[in-house]
Parts: C-alpha cells; sequence; structure tokens
C-alpha cells in the first residue's frame, strides 16, 4: 500500500524533458527510415538480409536484463539497501558492454563487406542511427559505473535518490529506443 | 516513500514485467523469422509487439504508472502515434 500518493517523475522533470527531445529526435530518424523504405522496399529488404536478426535479438535481451538490473538498483536505494544498487547498476552496465560487444562484431562484419555510410540509403540508415544509439549506450556504461561507485559509498539513499532514479531513466530510454529500432530494422517486411 | 511490502510487491512487478518483455522479443523474432520463410509481411505484428514492450518499459521500468497523468498520457500518446506512423509507412 502506497502511504504517498503522489505522482511523481522518477529523476525529476529535466531527465524527462531530456527524455522527450530524445525521443522525438530518434523518432524523427524512424520515420525518416519507414519513408526512404516506401521508396525503395527492395533495396531495403536486400540490405535486412545481410543483417542477423538473431544478433539483434540477442541484443534486446541483454538490454532488457540491464533495465530490469537499473529498476532493481532504484528499489534498492528506495530501501537504503546501497551496495545493492552498487550490484544493480554494475550489472546493467555489463549488459551495456555485452551489448556493445555485439553490435561491434557486426559493425565488423559490415565493414568487412565493403559497406559504409554512402552505400545506400538502407545503410546509412543502419549505421548512422545504430550507430548513435551506440554511443548512447556508451554514455550509460559511463553514468552507470560512477553512479554504482557512489551508490557503494553510501551517498544517495532513500533521501537523495534523484542521482539513480535519473540515470536509470537515462537508461531505459536507450533501451526503450532500440525496442524499436530491433524490429524496424531487422524484422519488419 | 512506500511500505517494506509494496517494495517486494515492486520487486516481483519489474520480475514479472522483464519476463513478459523477454517473452514478446522471443515471440516477435519467432513470428518474423516464420513470416520471413512465408514471404508475407510481419511489419504491422513486430511494431504492435514493439509499442506494447515501450509501454511495459515507460509503465513499470521507468515508473510512468507513478507519474503525474498528464505527463503518463503523452508517453502513451506518443508511442501509439509513432507506431501508427512507421506501420502506415510500410
Amino acid at each position: 500500500m502506497h502511504l504517498d500518493v503522489r505522482r511523481e517523475l522518477s529523476g525529476g522533470t529535466v531527465i524527462w524533458l531530456f527524455v522527450a527531445v530524445e525521443l522525438l529526435t530518434f523518432s524523427l530518424f524512424f520515420v525518416g527510415f519507414a519513408a526512404a523504405r516506401r521508396s525503395d522496399p527492395a533495396l531495403f529488404l536486400a540490405g535486412q538480409d545481410q543483417l542477423h536478426a538473431l544478433f539483434g535479438a540477442i541484443n534486446t535481451a541483454v538490454l532488457l536484463c540491464g533495465g530490469w538490473l537499473a529498476a532493481r538498483g532504484v528499489l534498492a536505494n528506495r530501501s537504503n539497501e546501497p551496495k545493492t544498487t552498487a550490484r544493480c547498476f554494475i550489472g546493467a552496465a555489463i549488459t551495456g558492454l555485452i551489448f556493445m560487444g555485439i553490435k561491434l562484431y557486426e559493425y565488423s562484419e559490415v565493414f568487412a563487406a565493403g559497406i559504409s555510410l554512402s552505400t545506400n540509403s538502407f545503410w546509412f540508415f543502419y549505421l548512422f542511427v545504430t550507430g548513435l544509439h551506440f554511443l548512447h549506450v556508451l554514455a550509460g556504461v559511463g553514468f552507470l559505473i560512477p553512479t554504482a561507485w557512489h551508490a557503494a559509498q553510501g551517498t544517495y539513499g532513500p533521501d537523495n535518490p534523484s542521482t539513480v532514479e535519473a540515470v536509470a531513466v537515462f537508461w531505459h530510454l536507450v533501451d526503450l529506443i532500440w525496442i524499436f529500432l530491433f524490429p524496424l530494422i531487422y524484422l519488419a517486411r | 516513500m512506500t511500505t517494506q511490502s509494496n517494495q517486494r510487491g515492486d520487486a516481483r512487478l519489474l520480475l514479472l514485467c522483464w519476463a513478459t518483455l523477454l517473452a514478446l522479443t522471443a515471440g516477435s523474432f519467432w513470428i518474423a523469422d516464420v513470416d520471413i520463410a512465408a514471404g508475407t509481411a510481419s511489419a504491422g505484428v513486430v511494431l504492435g509487439i514493439a509499442a506494447l514492450k515501450a509501454h511495459l518499459i515507460a509503465g513499470v521500468f521507468m515508473e510512468m504508472l507513478h507519474a503525474p497523468r498528464a505527463w503518463a498520457a503523452a508517453m502513451s500518446t506518443f508511442l501509439v502515434v509513432l507506431t501508427g506512423l512507421l506501420i502506415a509507412l510500410f
């Protein structure tokens, strides 16, 4: 039962304004991808066939595990369990590293096939949008690790939750973007 | 502030949400795989599943279920409009 019924944004308003801008920006790329595909479906199907959908699915599962860990870390912080918060955030950071490792392997295969940003519009969108998302994963890992370290030092806790919550919200944003990228690029036909 | 029992309840909800998200991911991968083999279109189904997953992430992981109603409504509307637009373009 909730003792406090106030409805609040996890992490505060500023991180959510950032989330709104990021989601709108990526949405433009998603719509651009779908519109470009509509004008040349055969080109996009040929590009899609060169990707490994299984890698995309595995990376989705990896990010979802990271999302669960980050959310669990937020709960642990609220119940004043700093070591658990730290462990959860380190776990989430590790899922980010696994994601990037798999993505780098995929990129190496694409580049080995002589593909670049200028090959065609499918590969431009694939490399540009997934590359931009990759940088967000990197940034997320860069936020999670120091937050975990500070959490372990007892810096946060239930009376000072905003940093932990904001970092978790950023990490979920990374997840949310990928949730659309995966079917859009790898699956939808 | 929440009670200890609610903390445990929330942890169970997170676990249930995570398991559902994994099942939906496996489901969309399987549907796409079957559709690729059959040569049929899968965009509406896999993007619809993505919208459902996005609602779960936003609602449970990002705690929009406990956010001010205007923010929660804006997020939900945004996800529905984006998905509808993408499906229409496919």
